[in-house]
Protein backbone atom coordinates (compact mmCIF):
# COMPACT_ATOMS: atom_id res chain seq x y z
CA UNK A 1 0.00 0.00 0.00
CA UNK A 2 2.80 2.52 0.66
CA UNK A 3 4.02 1.83 -2.91
CA UNK A 4 0.57 2.84 -4.17
CA UNK A 5 0.52 5.91 -1.94
CA UNK A 6 3.83 7.03 -3.43
CA UNK A 7 2.40 6.77 -6.95
CA UNK A 8 -0.94 8.50 -6.25
CA UNK A 9 -0.10 11.53 -8.38
CA UNK A 10 0.59 9.18 -11.29
CA UNK A 11 -2.77 7.45 -10.86
CA UNK A 12 -4.37 10.89 -10.58
CA UNK A 13 -2.76 11.83 -13.89
CA UNK A 14 -4.34 8.72 -15.41
CA UNK A 15 -7.80 9.81 -14.13
CA UNK A 16 -7.80 6.78 -11.85
CA UNK A 17 -9.21 6.48 -8.35
CA UNK A 18 -7.51 3.81 -6.25
CA UNK A 19 -9.61 1.93 -3.68
CA UNK A 20 -8.11 -0.67 -1.31
CA UNK A 21 -10.46 -3.37 0.03
CA UNK A 22 -10.14 -6.11 2.64
CA UNK A 23 -12.42 -7.78 5.20
CA UNK A 24 -10.92 -5.77 8.07
CA UNK A 25 -12.91 -3.09 9.87
CA UNK A 26 -12.38 0.63 9.29
CA UNK A 27 -10.75 0.88 12.74
CA UNK A 28 -8.23 -1.78 11.86
CA UNK A 29 -7.65 -0.08 8.48
CA UNK A 30 -7.00 3.31 10.11
CA UNK A 31 -4.46 1.90 12.56
CA UNK A 32 -2.69 -0.21 9.97
CA UNK A 33 -2.59 2.65 7.47
CA UNK A 34 -1.04 4.96 10.06
CA UNK A 35 1.50 2.27 10.98
CA UNK A 36 2.61 2.30 7.35
CA UNK A 37 3.31 6.02 7.49
CA UNK A 38 -0.11 7.15 6.27
CA UNK A 39 -2.46 5.95 3.54
CA UNK A 40 -4.72 8.68 2.14
CA UNK A 41 -6.60 6.80 -0.57
CA UNK A 42 -9.75 5.00 0.66
CA UNK A 43 -9.32 1.64 2.39
CA UNK A 44 -12.77 0.09 2.22
CA UNK A 45 -14.06 -2.39 4.81
CA UNK A 46 -15.62 -5.48 3.19
CA UNK A 47 -16.47 -6.31 6.79
CA UNK A 48 -20.21 -6.71 7.21
CA UNK A 49 -21.57 -8.84 5.71
CA UNK A 50 -18.05 -10.23 5.56
CA UNK A 51 -16.53 -10.43 2.09
CA UNK A 52 -19.77 -9.54 0.28
CA UNK A 53 -18.03 -7.36 -2.30
CA UNK A 54 -15.24 -9.91 -2.72
CA UNK A 55 -17.88 -12.55 -3.37
CA UNK A 56 -19.66 -10.33 -5.90
CA UNK A 57 -16.35 -9.99 -7.76
CA UNK A 58 -15.53 -13.71 -7.44
CA UNK A 59 -12.35 -13.14 -5.46
CA UNK A 60 -13.48 -14.11 -1.94
CA UNK A 61 -11.59 -17.14 -0.64
CA UNK A 62 -14.28 -18.98 1.29
CA UNK A 63 -12.08 -21.40 3.25
CA UNK A 64 -9.61 -18.77 4.39
CA UNK A 65 -12.33 -16.17 5.01
CA UNK A 66 -10.43 -13.43 3.19
CA UNK A 67 -10.43 -11.54 -0.08
CA UNK A 68 -7.74 -12.68 -2.52
CA UNK A 69 -4.91 -10.32 -3.47
CA UNK A 70 -6.67 -9.38 -6.67
CA UNK A 71 -6.77 -6.29 -8.83
CA UNK A 72 -9.80 -5.14 -10.81
CA UNK A 73 -9.61 -2.03 -12.98
CA UNK A 74 -12.86 -0.47 -14.20
CA UNK A 75 -12.98 2.23 -16.82
CA UNK A 76 -14.99 5.38 -16.19
CA UNK A 77 -18.01 3.68 -17.72
CA UNK A 78 -17.91 0.88 -15.14
CA UNK A 79 -16.67 -1.84 -17.50
CA UNK A 80 -13.95 -4.18 -16.24
CA UNK A 81 -10.73 -3.59 -18.23
CA UNK A 82 -8.37 -5.69 -16.13
CA UNK A 83 -8.79 -8.47 -13.59
CA UNK A 84 -5.94 -10.44 -12.05
CA UNK A 85 -4.81 -12.22 -8.93
CA UNK A 86 -1.31 -12.70 -7.54
CA UNK A 87 -2.65 -15.05 -4.81
CA UNK A 88 -2.67 -13.97 -1.14
CA UNK A 89 1.07 -14.56 -0.74
CA UNK A 90 1.98 -12.83 -3.98
CA UNK A 91 3.18 -9.31 -4.62
CA UNK A 92 1.65 -6.82 -7.03
CA UNK A 93 3.84 -4.77 -9.31
CA UNK A 94 2.47 -1.28 -8.71
CA UNK A 95 4.54 0.31 -11.50
CA UNK A 96 3.03 -2.10 -13.99
CA UNK A 97 -0.45 -1.42 -12.67
CA UNK A 98 0.14 2.32 -13.03
CA UNK A 99 1.25 1.77 -16.63
CA UNK A 100 -1.87 -0.32 -17.21
CA UNK A 101 -4.10 2.45 -15.85
CA UNK A 102 -2.36 4.93 -18.16
CA UNK A 103 -3.02 2.59 -21.08
CA UNK A 104 -6.69 2.24 -20.15
CA UNK A 105 -6.89 6.02 -19.82
CA UNK A 106 -5.38 6.54 -23.28
CA UNK A 107 -7.86 4.07 -24.75
CA UNK A 108 -10.82 5.84 -23.14
CA UNK A 109 -12.69 7.75 -25.83
CA UNK A 110 -14.47 10.36 -23.71
CA UNK A 111 -13.20 13.43 -21.90
CA UNK A 112 -12.60 13.09 -18.17
CA UNK A 113 -12.18 15.99 -15.74
CA UNK A 114 -8.72 16.40 -14.26
CA UNK A 115 -8.41 15.05 -10.73
CA UNK A 116 -7.27 17.98 -8.61
CA UNK A 117 -4.41 17.57 -6.15
CA UNK A 118 -5.50 17.77 -2.49
CA UNK A 119 -5.98 21.41 -1.51
CA UNK A 120 -4.33 21.17 1.90
CA UNK A 121 -5.36 23.14 5.00
CA UNK A 122 -5.92 26.91 4.86
CA UNK A 123 -3.23 27.55 7.44
CA UNK A 124 -1.49 26.08 10.44
CA UNK A 125 -3.81 24.18 12.78
CA UNK A 126 -3.70 22.75 16.27
CA UNK A 127 -5.27 19.47 17.30
CA UNK A 128 -5.99 19.31 21.03
CA UNK A 129 -6.30 15.75 22.29
CA UNK A 130 -6.63 13.96 25.58
CA UNK A 131 -5.48 10.52 26.64
CA UNK A 132 -6.65 7.86 26.84
CA UNK A 133 -9.41 8.77 24.41
CA UNK A 134 -10.64 6.80 21.40
CA UNK A 135 -12.06 9.91 19.77
CA UNK A 136 -8.72 11.70 20.07
CA UNK A 137 -7.02 8.62 18.66
CA UNK A 138 -9.34 8.69 15.65
CA UNK A 139 -8.41 12.31 14.92
CA UNK A 140 -4.70 11.55 15.38
CA UNK A 141 -4.85 8.60 12.97
CA UNK A 142 -6.54 10.78 10.33
CA UNK A 143 -3.80 13.40 10.79
CA UNK A 144 -1.18 10.73 10.07
CA UNK A 145 -3.05 9.08 7.21
CA UNK A 146 -3.59 12.41 5.46
CA UNK A 147 0.03 13.48 5.97
CA UNK A 148 -0.80 16.51 8.11
CA UNK A 149 1.93 15.92 10.72
CA UNK A 150 3.64 19.19 9.75
CA UNK A 151 0.48 21.25 9.19
CA UNK A 152 -1.32 20.16 12.37
CA UNK A 153 0.40 20.60 15.73
CA UNK A 154 -0.75 18.24 18.48
CA UNK A 155 -1.22 19.33 22.10
CA UNK A 156 -2.32 16.93 24.82
CA UNK A 157 -4.64 18.65 27.30
CA UNK A 158 -4.64 15.82 29.83
CA UNK A 159 -0.86 15.87 30.15
CA UNK A 160 -0.14 19.56 29.72
CA UNK A 161 -2.07 22.15 31.81
CA UNK A 162 -0.81 24.99 29.58
CA UNK A 163 -2.31 23.21 26.56
CA UNK A 164 -5.63 22.88 28.39
CA UNK A 165 -5.63 26.61 29.26
CA UNK A 166 -4.83 27.44 25.65
CA UNK A 167 -7.71 25.24 24.42
CA UNK A 168 -10.20 26.86 26.83
CA UNK A 169 -9.06 30.30 25.70
CA UNK A 170 -9.45 29.42 22.01
CA UNK A 171 -12.52 27.15 22.05
CA UNK A 172 -14.41 28.32 25.14
CA UNK A 173 -14.28 24.91 26.82
CA UNK A 174 -11.85 22.02 27.30
CA UNK A 175 -13.65 19.45 25.13
CA UNK A 176 -11.13 17.34 23.22
CA UNK A 177 -10.42 16.31 20.56
CA UNK A 178 -10.70 19.78 19.14
CA UNK A 179 -9.18 21.11 15.93
CA UNK A 180 -8.53 24.83 15.84
CA UNK A 181 -7.74 26.48 12.52
CA UNK A 182 -7.40 30.24 12.96
CA UNK A 183 -10.81 31.33 14.25
CA UNK A 184 -12.49 28.07 13.32
CA UNK A 185 -13.15 25.46 16.03
CA UNK A 186 -14.13 21.88 15.14
CA UNK A 187 -15.05 19.73 18.13
CA UNK A 188 -16.46 16.35 17.13
CA UNK A 189 -13.98 13.68 16.03
CA UNK A 190 -16.08 12.72 12.97
CA UNK A 191 -16.18 16.35 11.88
CA UNK A 192 -12.46 16.76 12.47
CA UNK A 193 -11.74 13.68 10.35
CA UNK A 194 -14.17 14.85 7.66
CA UNK A 195 -12.50 18.26 7.46
CA UNK A 196 -9.00 16.78 7.29
CA UNK A 197 -10.14 14.23 4.66
CA UNK A 198 -11.73 16.93 2.50
CA UNK A 199 -8.43 18.83 2.45
CA UNK A 200 -6.03 15.92 2.35
CA UNK A 201 -7.53 13.82 -0.46
CA UNK A 202 -8.69 14.45 -4.00
CA UNK A 203 -12.23 13.13 -3.46
CA UNK A 204 -14.94 15.79 -3.57
CA UNK B 1 -12.39 -12.90 -23.43
CA UNK B 2 -8.69 -12.10 -23.16
CA UNK B 3 -7.34 -12.15 -19.66
CA UNK B 4 -4.40 -9.84 -19.08
CA UNK B 5 -1.63 -11.60 -17.15
CA UNK B 6 -1.32 -10.28 -13.63
CA UNK B 7 1.55 -7.87 -13.00
CA UNK B 8 3.51 -9.70 -10.34
CA UNK B 9 6.87 -10.21 -8.76
CA UNK B 10 9.09 -12.75 -10.48
CA UNK B 11 8.35 -16.38 -9.67
CA UNK B 12 4.89 -15.80 -8.24
CA UNK B 13 2.31 -17.95 -10.00
CA UNK B 14 -1.01 -16.51 -11.10
CA UNK B 15 -3.88 -18.47 -9.66
CA UNK B 16 -6.87 -18.95 -11.90
CA UNK B 17 -10.15 -18.40 -10.10
CA UNK B 18 -13.62 -17.63 -11.34
CA UNK B 19 -13.23 -13.94 -10.84
CA UNK B 20 -14.92 -11.10 -12.60
CA UNK B 21 -13.83 -10.85 -16.22
CA UNK B 22 -12.71 -8.19 -18.63
CA UNK B 23 -15.68 -6.77 -20.50
CA UNK B 24 -18.17 -7.37 -17.69
CA UNK B 25 -19.92 -4.54 -15.91
CA UNK B 26 -18.63 -4.25 -12.36
CA UNK B 27 -21.10 -4.75 -9.53
CA UNK B 28 -21.82 -1.47 -7.83
CA UNK B 29 -21.33 -1.23 -4.11
CA UNK B 30 -20.59 1.21 -1.34
CA UNK B 31 -18.48 0.49 1.73
CA UNK B 32 -17.20 2.56 4.66
CA UNK B 33 -13.55 3.67 4.49
CA UNK B 34 -10.89 4.42 7.10
CA UNK B 35 -11.47 8.17 6.81
CA UNK B 36 -15.15 8.15 7.71
CA UNK B 37 -16.57 8.16 4.20
CA UNK B 38 -18.88 5.75 2.40
CA UNK B 39 -17.60 5.09 -1.09
CA UNK B 40 -17.81 2.83 -4.08
CA UNK B 41 -16.94 2.81 -7.78
CA UNK B 42 -20.34 4.30 -8.72
CA UNK B 43 -19.36 7.57 -7.11
CA UNK B 44 -16.70 8.04 -9.79
CA UNK B 45 -18.73 6.82 -12.78
CA UNK B 46 -18.23 9.02 -15.82
CA UNK B 47 -15.43 10.94 -14.10
CA UNK B 48 -12.66 8.53 -13.13
CA UNK B 49 -11.47 5.03 -13.83
CA UNK B 50 -11.30 2.94 -10.66
CA UNK B 51 -8.62 0.47 -9.57
CA UNK B 52 -9.83 -1.94 -6.88
CA UNK B 53 -6.97 -3.40 -4.86
CA UNK B 54 -8.33 -6.36 -2.94
CA UNK B 55 -5.97 -7.76 -0.30
CA UNK B 56 -6.18 -10.45 2.40
CA UNK B 57 -5.66 -8.69 5.71
CA UNK B 58 -4.30 -5.58 7.39
CA UNK B 59 -1.07 -5.97 9.40
CA UNK B 60 0.20 -8.82 7.24
CA UNK B 61 3.24 -8.81 4.94
CA UNK B 62 3.38 -8.13 1.17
Amino acid sequence: MPAVERLLSRFRGAHTQVLGISVDSIYCHANWAASLGGISFPLLADFHPKGAVGQACGIYLEEAGIDDRATVILDAGGTVRHASSVTPAGKRDIDELAALCEEIDRAWSGELPEIPAPSGLDGPATLYVKSPCGFSQKALLARTNLHFEQAVTVRNVSEDPAARDELVARAGCDQAPCLVLGDRVIQESDEIVAHLASRGTDID
Amino acid sequence: MDRTPAPRAAGVPVKEIAMIEVGQTAPDFELPDHLGRTLGPGRFRGRRHVMLLFYPLDFTPT
